[in-house]
């Protein structure tokens, strides 16, 4: 074997080695974390259309995001049930509410989701079991992953929806997360009730399961072929693909997780041309004594990039291990869906490499200085 | 005592300039020298410092670019060599620095190790081959050590080690000995004669250490970037042994005979082939340092061999002397080897010297011709 020179100038100083390997790898950590948000941000952004059941959605071109879900004429979804292929169309509304607490008077926000009582709009079986139970009008499913703010409540008690008193009928398991404080599943005629009679004429969304056997891509060309252009229709995937980039691209808080993934970055690829620097300096004698002995230039370049993807992996194992250990925890203080995963896991990796090739081009020009003949 | 037949030349320097700095600040540092150092030769260069030796160690060992003039390494003319040629050229070539600079993250071993890997020696050979070298400079218990547990004569010794490791054909030293005791000093010296003598490798060391002047073949001394002064130590001893012999020298003091024996140079003849052809006009003096020759004198149309001179024996003072033309021929019986002084040097040498002088009106009054 040839003595692993790259190997043994990495830990020659073990102390120095070990303060820069922490500080790269607090870095990585960083990248870890804030990349894991946005991961969990991405999952959590498509919630609720995970949980619902269907193949194709018809919403306004006006949309946005679901939240911001511009109404359409409901007379959209009666033209698309007649569409062949299309075997049941949903009507869904969608829009913020204010919740009250009528035991401790606290108050908090809420998305509120109006389907059919009827329908059985939903993935999650136990949601749809409960959907009979608010067919009267002012019944409410809620949330038992709304936040604390919506204090003590239970259900076959009542609270306050926009300042009217609703019986909270059943519960389910969503967790809104970013999106809202909580969320109430409502009957439509409840849900018109509680945010006022204009909302009787229009759709937010539309929910098209295929009849059995029909192509969803070919519905959707039909559809898309009837209805006029004021509707966009999507399949699942798209949907959601919109909702996500729409969260990463344009919202703030999207945008804020990108950035830190950035910063973490550069604050590792400095720490890592530093010490390589440093590092490069110290040893510009001995790179030159190599260069005397008649070791070629790339030889001594590939010494410098060995020693650069020593650090950046030693920094790695110890940053991958603690991030799983913290998500783990976040997840279990939170609730929010924090994973580590292969491809995360890669992606940083990737990003660790980045940084040795950073650090690596802006400090190796150092040994194009070591000059032999100054030896003597 | 006699010398070695000559071997092939290992270093040749010819009409080399070197400049430092640019525009304004250049300034010239070696100033039109000329060296010629043959296989297995030692050469010690000497000087004060700035003098340029550095300067032309560094560019013989292919460190520097050349600017002006030529140095050929076995053959090889440095000049213009391109780079890669020239990080190969470094491979055959072994650098003793006054600072060790080892590896300081590398055990004495591994350190020795990076210039064994750098040879076709198998892998798994690295280790005996490194630990071997070692061993030869006394440093086998250090083998694991790092440089900074080692003493400054020890970690100098595990550089010569790396230098020496390869057997390269060339040895560029600068103050090998500084940092040594005695007896590690001569351990050192006698492993790079060592070389010298078994390998052929030629060794030049730039060294104020008048220890290590007993080994060196040549002493070359620098002044100002020039080499002013190129002692072939070994070939003037041998020299001045002959000389010694000569009847004509036998009372010289050895610093006068040095002078003259520096003044000599080497010549060689074939077999049958004529030194001096009587007629021809006398102009140097001959000493013989191998071989024997027929003196012939051509008379009454018949050539008559009337002596044999061997190893020791000189002639052709006759014709310096008296302004005379050659009244003999001087043949080779076989291949002969001489040291000639030209006539002016021979004639100052006499004129300088009065016993010299009368030695050699005696030595003509006896001898006649």
């Amino acid at each position: 074997m040839r003595t692993p020179l790259a190997w043994c100038n990495s830990i020659e100083q073990p102390r120095r080695t070990a303060a820069a390997v922490g500080g790269i790898s607090f870095a990585l950590l960083l990248i870890f974390m804030q990349a894991g948000f946005l991961g969990a941000a991405r999952v959590n952004v498509s919630i609720i259309y995970q949980a619902l059941d269907f193949d194709l959605v018809i919403h306004s071109r006006a949309y946005l995001t679901l939240p911001r879900s511009d109404p359409f004429d409901r007379l959209r979804l009666l033209q698309a049930v007649s569409v062949p292929g299309v075997g049941r169309v949903t009507r869904l509304l969608t829009d913020s509410y204010g919740w009250r607490n009528p035991r401790t008077g606290q108050t908090a926000g809420g998305m509120m989701i109006g389907v059919p009582a009827d329908s059985s709009a939903f993935v999650d079986g136990e949601i749809n079991r409960q959907l009979v139970t608010v067919r009267p009008t002012l019944t409410a499913l809620i949330d038992r992953r709304s936040r604390p703010s919506y204090g003590p409540w239970a259900v076959g008690e009542k609270c306050l929806i926009n300042d009217q008193p609703t019986l909270i009928t059943g519960s389910f398991a969503l967790g809104m997360g970013l999106l809202s404080d909580g969320c109430a599943i409502v009957s439509d005629e409840t849900y018109e009730r509680l945010m006022g009679p204009g909302n009787t004429r229009f759709a937010n969304l539309g929910l098209v399961k295929v009849a059995p056997g029909a192509d969803p891509a070919q519905v959707a060309a039909a559809l898309r072929q009837r209805l006029p252009g004021d509707v966009v229709i999507a399949t699942k995937a798209d949907i959601i693909r919109r909702e996500q980039n729409y969260f990463i691209s344009v919202k703030p808080v999207g945008i804020m997780f990108q950035v830190g993934v950035i910063v973490a970055f550069a604050a590792g690829a400095a720490i890592l041309y530093q010490i390589l620097a440093s590092e490069m300096n110290n040893r510009l004698g001995e790179f030159a004594t190599l260069k005397a002995l008649g070791y070629p230039s790339a030889t001594i370049y590939g010494v410098g990039i060995q020693q650069g993807l020593i650090y950046a992996l030693l920094a790695y194992g110890p940053a991958l291990g603690l991030a799983t250990l913290l998500y783990r925890l976040a997840r279990h203080l939170s609730g929010f869906p924090l994973y580590m995963d292969l491809a995360r896991a890669g992606f940083v990796l990737g990003l660790a490499l980045a940084m040795c090739a950073f650090a690596a081009v802006l400090s190796l020009g150092k040994i194009r200085r070591a000059d032999p003949a100054a030896l003597f | 005592m006699s010398l070695p037949p000559p071997r092939e030349v290992a270093i040749q320097v010819s009409g080399l300039n070197h400049h430092f700095g640019k525009g304004e600040a250049r300034k010239q540092v070696l100033f039109d020298n000329n060296l010629v150092v043959r296989r297995g030769e030692i050469v010690i260069m000497t000087g004060p410092s700035g003098s340029g030796k550095t300067t032309l160690l560094t560019l013989i060992g292919t460190l520097r670019a050349i600017q002006e003039g030529s140095i050929r390494i076995n053959g090889q003319e440095l000049a213009g060599l391109p780079p890669p040629a020239q990080v190969l050229m470094r491979r055959d070539i072994g650098f003793i620095f006054q600072a060790h600079n080892l590896l300081n993250a590398l055990s004495a071993r591994q350190n020795v190790r990076m210039a064994v890997e750098l040879t076709a020696t198998p892998r798994g050979d690295y280790d005996r081959v490194a630990d071997a070298m070692l061993d030869a400079v006394g440093l086998s218990d250090r083998a694991a050590y790092k440089p900074r547990n080692l003493s400054g004569g020890q970690r100098q010794r595990v550089a010569i080690a790396r230098a020496l490791v390869n057997r390269p054909r060339l040895v560029l030293a600068d103050e090998p000995t500084a940092a040594l005791d005695k007896d590690s000093g001569a351990n050192v010296v006698h492993l790079l004669r060592e070389l010298a003598n078994n390998h052929g490798t030629t060794v030049m060391i730039v060294t104020h250490d008048s220890r290590i002047i007993s080994v060196a073949d040549r002493i070359v001394n620098m002044v100002d970037g020039q080499i002013v002064s190129d002692v072939r130590i070994k070939e003037t001893m041998v020299i001045c042994a002959i000389l010694r012999k000569c009847s004509v020298f036998k009372e010289m003091s050895p610093s006068d005979l040095t002078d003259i024996a520096q003044k000599m140079t080497e010549e060689h003849f074939a077999e049958n082939e004529d030194i001096v052809r009587a007629g021809d006009t006398g102009d140097k003096f001959y000493v013989i340092a191998r071989g024997t020759t027929n003196i012939i004198i051509e008379s009454a149309g018949t050539t008559r061999a009337v002596a044999k001179l061997g190893e020791g024996d000189f002639f052709g003072e006759v014709a310096l002397l008296r302004d005379q033309p050659r009244n003999a021929t001087v043949t080779c019986r076989e291949p002969v080897v001489v040291y000639s002084l030209s006539k002016e040097n021979f004639l100052a040498a006499m004129k300088s010297h009065k016993t010299f002088d009368d030695q050699m009106s005696n030595m003509l009054f006896t001898r006649g011709g």
